[in-house]
């Protein structure tokens, strides 16, 4: 899959610079926080960097939309434009913050849900170790003269 | 918890721990207490010291002159025919009597044998215990060693022959016809009125009381219990000592003691030794030289007595002195000129045979002093196994001696360290071995049987005579060895000592602490008495000890050790004396046939209580002791076993006790999983991603989407 990101990423930029033609320079700034995030991401799976480029990717569509459509077409675009409008920079900059927001909300998010769920585990688990005492008495903490189950 | 606590403790414990539940058992083992304490069953119909309604006991009225070694006499009426005048000897509990004799006794009449009216167990009102009682008649007249004490003159020999010998003899005749032994023929067991009459001889073993002057050389040698029944012949024997006590007195003898009088006849024979070259009326000549004779193949029996009674002589020569040896044979600072001199030196010391054996010295004794070739080549043969053995195995050095003793003197006794005895004798010695506490004698045995080393002796008999028969006595003991063979391999309940105690005596009753006042032979009378005793052992008592266990096993015949299967997973249970104890006396209650005895069940019921602890399971644990509950009250022990015995509880309650440990442990696992700190970390990192993924992607849609829309 890694072996097969690099060329896929090559023939997919070849085809960006062919299509978007001074629209990719446009491409490779607005997408500059994807890129960070990549190199700094050390999880596996890199999802920090997949949320960030979502994120960037989403704000950036309906700047970008207008450059791939006139490639479509084989029209002139003029990026120049959109490259010094400051609300353009804006707008794809904040949604990749909002990518680094929705990661640490949802971390907080993430951690009471599990705790929440833990803890329910926890309760139901020990309600079985209670029944079990009552049922095999104390002795079934530490049998005497067993070894213990090979399973575990 | 289960073993060595005292009974009730277990319950209480078990009630104190399991709460609630424990408390509704609380109850039911009040319940079972209560029904322990209010039950009285039914009465004996025995009348206290009265057997079958006919023979009753006075013991207000002792009679000492009637007492035996092992019993008390007391006067006694025959309440059918109350002029009869009786006398009842009470056996002391753990002693053998010779019951086949007393069953043969019961049902002959003879002149000079005192009449055995009757013999059992009796309910005795002080002390309050049953006993085994021996009813006979009282004899008239003095006792013949009284008489002689008191008597001036010269008594005649025909006096002797008439009134003293021809009785007798007649009496032995009689005796011999029905194949048993009197085997107490001595002065004070003779009364004498008009003529003489044999006093009691069964409430002992054979010879256990008789003076050492009465018995042949063999029978003195041997110890006291272990006589074994013999044969007639030493009646015929004791006869003509208790003669030379008639014409001699009693000084004649008073100057002896065993071992010179052994000592004696190995060295000048028995007719010299025991008439001490006295004069004698010429009439005796024959009389004495046929009837002290040391082979009893060749004593005169009734067979010559009764001509020579008649008149007729015979001529009789002096029997020769034993065969001597050219040169003596030197043993511990003493000598020996005869080969049975030999083997009765040899058992003075016994640790020092080995030394003579190994060293040759007995071999050559044998072929160059004795000049007997077959039997120096036997010796030769034994003493090398005695050498290649060593000092190694104990067992067989001492069973090798022993087969030395026994070819120097094959007709003595079977000696084996402090052992004497004949084959005949075994089971009444290992019963006074066991009444006397002789461990150590009673190990011996216990080894002498389970090795068959009486095997060589029988084999010597059959040799030494081509017509030998077993005698029915020694027939009889063979039988009753080979069947305990199998069971001397073990040494759990039911078996060892005590177990070769209740197969070598089946006459004898159980010597269990529980059941030492009471005369109990059979199956019926234990659960008869355990079952009257309930109310009183519920608090203090084993359930089973060696002794009942012994005495159950040896009736119901088990041969193998008791191993109960289905109670195999479960050691504590499969061990458990309450357990055991059940299984045994179900066994007995349904050989018994319809008992029932629910005095009996409730107190097994709470003695298996607390041994129930070892079932894991609880709510198991509840329902077999609620079915427990519910089938004390049936009196069937049988029930009882089912539940607790028999059902595979035992194999389930491992399984699942096996699965919920399993269990237990992995959720302990997982709940130390569930509060690992780093684990939350990262779950909630994962969640968090997906969660943050799903927004991005979602929200990366919902742009492309308006895009799309726009365009």
């Amino acid at each position: 899959m890694a072996k097969a990101f690099l060329p896929l990423l090559l023939v997919v930029g070849l085809a960006l610079v062919v299509l978007l033609q001074f629209g990719f320079i446009f491409l490779l700034l607005a997408l500059l926080p994807s890129i960070v995030a990549f190199f700094i991401d050390r999880d596996p799976g890199k999802p920090t960097s997949k949320i960030v480029f979502a994120c960037n990717l989403a704000a950036t569509m309906p700047s970008l939309m207008p450059m791939i459509d006139a490639g479509i077409k084989f029209r002139h675009y003029d990026t120049s434009l959109t490259l010094s409008n400051p609300s353009t920079w804006l707008i794809v900059y904040s949604g990749a913050a909002a990518g680094w927001c929705l990661i640490y909300l949802c971390r907080y998010v993430a951690r009471f849900t599990v705790t929440l769920l833990y803890e329910y585990n926890i309760t139901m688990l020990e309600g079985q170790q209670k029944r079990l005492i009552e049922e095999w008495g104390q002795q079934i903490k530490h049998p005497p003269g067993m070894s213990p189950p090979p399973e575990l | 918890m289960i073993q060595g606590t005292a009974p009730g403790s277990g319950i209480e414990a078990f009630a104190a721990d399991t709460g609630g539940v424990a408390e509704e058992f609380k109850n039911e083992v009040l319940k079972l207490n209560d029904f322990l304490r209010r039950y009285h069953p039914s009465a004996t119909d025995a009348k206290h010291d009265v057997l079958q309604d006919r023979y009753r006991i006075e013991l207000s009225t002792p009679l000492p002159e009637f007492d035996g070694k092992t019993t008390k006499a007391y006067a006694a009426t025959d309440l059918a025919e109350p002029s009869r005048l009786l006398f009842a000897l009470i056996c002391q509990p753990g002693t053998v009597q010779r019951h086949r004799a007393i069953g043969i006794l019961k049902t002959i009449t003879h002149q000079c044998i005192l009449p055995l009216a009757s013999a059992g167990s009796v309910q005795l009102s002080r002390p309050e215990e049953e006993r085994f009682v021996i009813f006979y008649e009282r004899p008239q007249g003095k006792k013949l060693s009284e008489l002689l004490a008191e008597h001036q003159h010269q008594i005649t020999p025909h006096f002797v022959c008439d009134r003293i010998i021809a009785p007798i003899a007649s009496a032995i005749n009689q005796l011999a016809e029905l194949d048993i032994s009197h085997g107490s023929i001595n002065p004070d067991n003779i009364y004498f009125s008009d003529m003489a009459v044999l006093g009691p001889c069964v409430s002992e073993p054979c010879g256990y009381s008789q003076p050492f002057y009465c018995e042949p050389l063999e029978r003195m040698q041997a110890m006291p219990s272990a006589k074994g029944e013999g044969s007639t012949a030493q009646d015929y024997y004791a006869l003509a000592a208790v003669v030379l006590y008639v014409l001699h007195g009693a000084k004649h003898f008073t100057e002896m003691n065993p071992e010179l009088l052994a000592r004696l006849i190995l060295r000048e024979g028995v007719y010299n030794a025991m008439t001490r070259q006295k004069e004698v009326p010429e009439i005796f000549y024959d009389f004495f030289r046929g009837m002290l004779c040391q082979n009893a193949d060749d004593r005169w029996s009734h067979r010559y007595l009764k001509p020579w009674l008649e008149g007729k002589r015979y001529n009789v020569l002096s029997p020769p002195p034993p065969l001597e040896a050219i040169r003596p044979f030197e043993f511990e600072n003493a000598q020996a000129s005869t080969r049975r001199e030999l083997a009765h030196l040899f058992c003075t010391d016994w640790d020092k045979i080995a030394e003579s054996v190994r060293s040759g010295k007995l071999t050559q004794w044998v072929a160059v002093s004795l000049r007997n070739k077959d039997l120096a080549e036997k010796v030769a043969r034994i003493s090398r196994s005695v050498v290649d053995l060593g000092f190694k195995n104990e067992v067989q050095l001492t069973e090798q001696i022993m087969h030395i003793i026994l070819l120097l003197d094959p007709n003595g006794p079977i000696r084996i360290k402090n052992l004497s005895l004949f084959m005949d004798g075994i089971d009444s010695l290992c019963a006074e071995l066991y009444a006397n506490k002789a461990h150590q004698e009673l190990q011996m045995l216990a080894k002498f049987i389970e090795f068959n080393m009486g095997n060589y002796w029988m084999e010597l008999q059959r040799k030494g005579s081509p017509n030998y028969t077993i005698p029915t006595a020694v027939n009889t003991i063979l039988i009753k060895l080979e069947r305990l063979r199998t069971t001397m391999r073990y040494s759990g309940l039911g078996f060892g000592l005590e177990r070769m105690l209740y197969e070598l005596n089946p006459e004898m009753p159980c010597l269990s602490p529980l059941l030492r006042q009471w005369h109990v032979l059979t199956l019926p009378q234990l659960l008869t008495r355990l079952d009257r005793l309930a109310p009183n052992l519920s608090k203090e008592d084993e359930p089973l000890d060696r002794h009942m266990a012994a005495f159950l096993a040896s009736r119901l015949s088990i041969q193998h050790e008791i191993r109960l299967h289905d109670l195999a997973s479960s050691p504590t249970l499969a061990t458990n004396r309450a357990i055991i104890a059940l299984h045994l006396l179900s066994m007995a209650q349904q050989k018994s046939g319809d008992m029932r005895l629910p005095g009996l069940t409730h107190w097994l019921v709470l003695r298996i209580l607390p041994a129930l602890d070892a079932v894991h399971s609880r709510s198991l644990k509840q329902k077999i002791k609620a079915m427990l509950m519910e089938q004390a009250k049936s009196g069937y022990m049988q029930l009882l076993s089912d539940i607790v015995v028999t059902s595979n509880y035992a194999s389930a309650d491992q399984t699942g006790f096996h699965q919920a440990w399993s269990l237990y442990l992995m959720n302990e696992s997982r709940i130390a999983g569930y509060r690992k700190g780093n684990r939350i970390d990262q779950e909630s990192a994962r969640f968090g991603f997906i969660i943050g993924k799903a927004l991005a992607y979602g929200a990366l849609l919902l742009s492309l989407f308006t895009v799309f829309r726009g365009v």
